[in-house]
């Protein structure tokens, strides 16, 4: 029974996209063709949907670590912003040695993910202020702040438009595979995420982070120090966040600009709630959206969809599966 | 249970202690891989084949629906299919990493021709540029060029010149007034010829420039352009985009002239009585015929007055009110600017 309901759902969300699709006057067979094309299909096309999946690999984690800990950090995109802004500035500053350069941006940005968490987390503990509500605001200030940044002090003064200056070309990550934009970054988002697997699931550590996150008051009775644990997660969240912001700077744009990111840190926390809320999950989930993605702009390049209903087809796709698993978990 | 048995004997402080010593050992684990990235080149890829379809792609920063900047590329796109009979595309994109993504797309797809919408899409092409010999990459204004990639200038300055020219014929005052939105180069630029051009046409006047910091501002604007006319300004140009409203405004109460400019404005208001405009369409369906033709150089295009492209249009409302010596002077410059007589000055950007 349950694998039919299942189909069922996905049946009618294969559906009511192809209708959706029909209605904006493409076929539907083509927006089908071009999801898979641009998400699989070609060396390039894999190699995007890796590249897109590397910010949203960290934010999920970020996501993880926080939920688990009993901070909501919704953040998380303001927090990618402060890593970015950080990349943006620290960059150009270090000029062309790739290591220490590249070390040097990455720190600054995860420093000022961290950073970007600081009131919140002060708010929080000291103030009973939530954090969903002083992480969704310092989201706003982190966009207003990457607005200024990139027509105030961080501007290009060669040009007429508003960004930061380039990063040296050394210190931008080369493809691992040419003619793809995949970079050693996925690699260290994949592997942050097996460490933080094993982090979570397998230390002394990861089993205090979750008895804060699941009762403070018996974590607190226990010996443990709650508010420690979670301040800590929630700097730790944050640094993971603001290195998403640095690796998309150092792999991929090589400057600030405005807007940054569309919901990338939004993104990836419905990653983490795809994923259960655990570490390998998520970065699968996170994989998943970045291929919806990657698809979703081949789904305007290649079938003539246009850009607002291109980026509700694959929403629809995680809303029925997230219907689907609703179903099977339902008691 | 041993591992309850342990987290029962650990000590608050020591507890916060292992939480801040787990980000370096993040750390250590990311030099890893950036060692190995190291510095390896990027192999070119073969240029796709000639001889297919002329394939056009676009690629807007924001939505075609504006009205606006996006819409003018839109139009061009579409006017490309119609009379060069091209195969085209268009994609918005959403943030800067987009767009290598896109332009790389295209370019593996054997697109011939990729427009990037804007000055920012210019790093963007120039990395795939480099690994695609066989598409032309053009990004409307820039000044990145190579082989198989090149900006369109649009040398607006040219009319501006024009719109100087009719202000220092007519001014009473011998006093302009120009109102920018925010200081950059390129709305500098159309400054600089519309003051050469006011002294032209009276070498005793005088502009002052302002600039309210937005775009959008429209009451900003409309404070600057009053405060300008109180110092005696009767002419009023601006290059503000949306913010212009407030210069029409002013003008229009105090009774004087502006300008329009970018689009023609000439409906917009009973004040305004001549646009500096540009015509996207135009632009982008001569670049894609240069393109198709194979007159291609990797030179940045320019489009002034000759090329049909900018154009000084005078208010057809107001016409009866310029004297015929400064209408017929407008027309006799435009054909020395055209000629390549007159050369206007612009800014260096």
């Amino acid at each position: 029974m349950r694998p039919l309901q299942a189909a069922a759902v996905a049946a009618g969300t294969l559906a009511a996209a192809a209708l959706l699709v029909a209605l904006a006057g493409a076929s539907p067979l083509a927006a089908a063709r071009a999801l898979l094309d641009g998400a699989l299909a070609s060396p390039a096309a894999l190699g995007e949907t890796f590249a897109r999946s590397t910010a949203l690999v960290l934010t999920a984690l970020g996501a993880v670590v926080a939920f688990r800990s009993g901070v909501l950090n919704i953040g998380l995109e303001g927090q990618l912003l402060a890593g970015a802004a950080a990349a943006a500035a620290v960059g150009p500053a270090v000029g062309n040695l790739p290591f220490i350069g590249r070390l040097a941006v990455l720190l600054a940005a995860a420093l000022a993910g961290a950073a970007w968490v600081l009131p919140a987390a002060w708010l929080a503990e000291r103030r009973k202020v939530p954090a969903v509500l002083s992480t969704i605001l310092l989201n706003l200030v982190a966009a207003a702040g990457v607005t200024w940044l990139v027509r105030g002090p961080l501007r290009d003064p060669a040009g007429d438009y508003p960004q930061s200056r380039p990063l040296a070309d050394a210190l931008v990550l080369p493809p691992l595979v040419p003619g793809t934009r995949a970079t050693a970054a996925v690699v260290v988002a994949f592997a942050l995420a097996a460490l933080a697997a094993v982090v979570l699931g397998r230390t002394a550590l990861g089993l205090k982070l979750r008895a804060a996150g699941l009762s403070p008051r018996a974590a607190r009775a226990a010996g443990l120090d709650d508010v420690g644990l979670r301040t800590g997660a929630f700097l730790a969240s944050g640094a993971l966040a603001g290195l998403a912001g640095g690796l998309e700077v150092l792999a991929i744009t090589a400057r600030l600009y405005d807007p940054f990111s569309a919901g990338i840190g939004f993104t990836g926390i419905a990653a983490a709630l795809l994923g259960g809320m655990a570490p390998a999950g998520s970065a699968v989930a996170a994989l998943l959206f970045a291929a919806l993605g990657a698809g979703s702009s081949a789904l305007q390049r290649d079938a003539g969809v246009p850009s607002a209903l291109a980026s509700v087809v694959p929403a629809l796709a995680v809303l029925g599966l997230l219907l689907a698993r609703g179903r099977r978990e339902a008691p | 249970m041993p591992a309850t048995h342990r987290l029962a004997a650990v000590r608050p402080a020591r507890a916060r202690r292992t939480g801040i010593l787990a980000l370096p050992a993040l750390f250590a684990l990311l030099a890893v891989p950036l060692a190995l990235a190291g510095c390896r080149k990027a192999a070119p890829q073969p240029p796709p084949s000639a001889g297919g379809p002329f394939r056009v792609a676009l690629l807007t920063p924001g939505p075609i629906s504006d009205a606006g900047w996006n819409a003018g590329a839109y139009d061009g796109l579409q006017a490309i299919r119609k009379e060069l009979g091209a195969e085209v595309s268009h994609v918005q994109v959403k943030t800067p990493s987009e767009f290598e993504e896109q332009f790389r797309a295209y370019a593996s797809k054997g697109y011939s021709l990729c427009f990037g919408h804007g000055f920012e899409f210019q790093d963007a092409a120039a990395r795939v540029a480099r690994d695609y010999a066989g598409t032309v990459f053009i990004t409307t204004s820039g000044s990145r060029t190579s082989r198989n990639q090149a900006p369109i200038v649009f040398e607006l300055e040219q009319a501006t010149y024009l719109c100087g020219l009719v202000a220092g014929r007519m001014s009473k005052s011998a006093k302009a007034g120009m109102v920018g939105g925010v200081e950059i180069p390129s709305i500098k630029s159309t400054f600089l010829a519309f003051e050469a051009g006011l002294k032209a046409g009276n070498p005793g006047a005088t502009a002052t420039a302002v600039f309210t910091g937005s775009f959008e501002d429209v009451a900003g604007a409309k404070a600057a352009a009053l405060a300008l006319v109180d110092q005696g300004a009767d002419f009023l140009f601006q290059n503000a985009d949306a913010a212009a409203l407030g210069v029409f405004q002013a003008a229009t109460e105090r009774g004087i002239y502006a300008f329009g400019a970018n689009r023609d404005q000439n409906a917009l208001s009973p004040s305004v009585l001549a646009s500096a405009v540009i015509d996207l369409p135009r632009a982008f369906v001569e670049t894609a015929r240069l393109v198709k033709e194979g007159r291609f150089t990797g030179q940045p295009i320019r489009y002034g007055l000759k090329s049909k492209v900018i154009s000084f249009v005078w208010n057809p409302a107001l016409l009866g009110r310029v004297p015929a010596p400064v209408v017929d002077e407008v027309k006799l410059t435009e054909a020395k600017i055209e000629k390549g007589e007159l050369a206007v000055p612009r800014g260096n950007f």
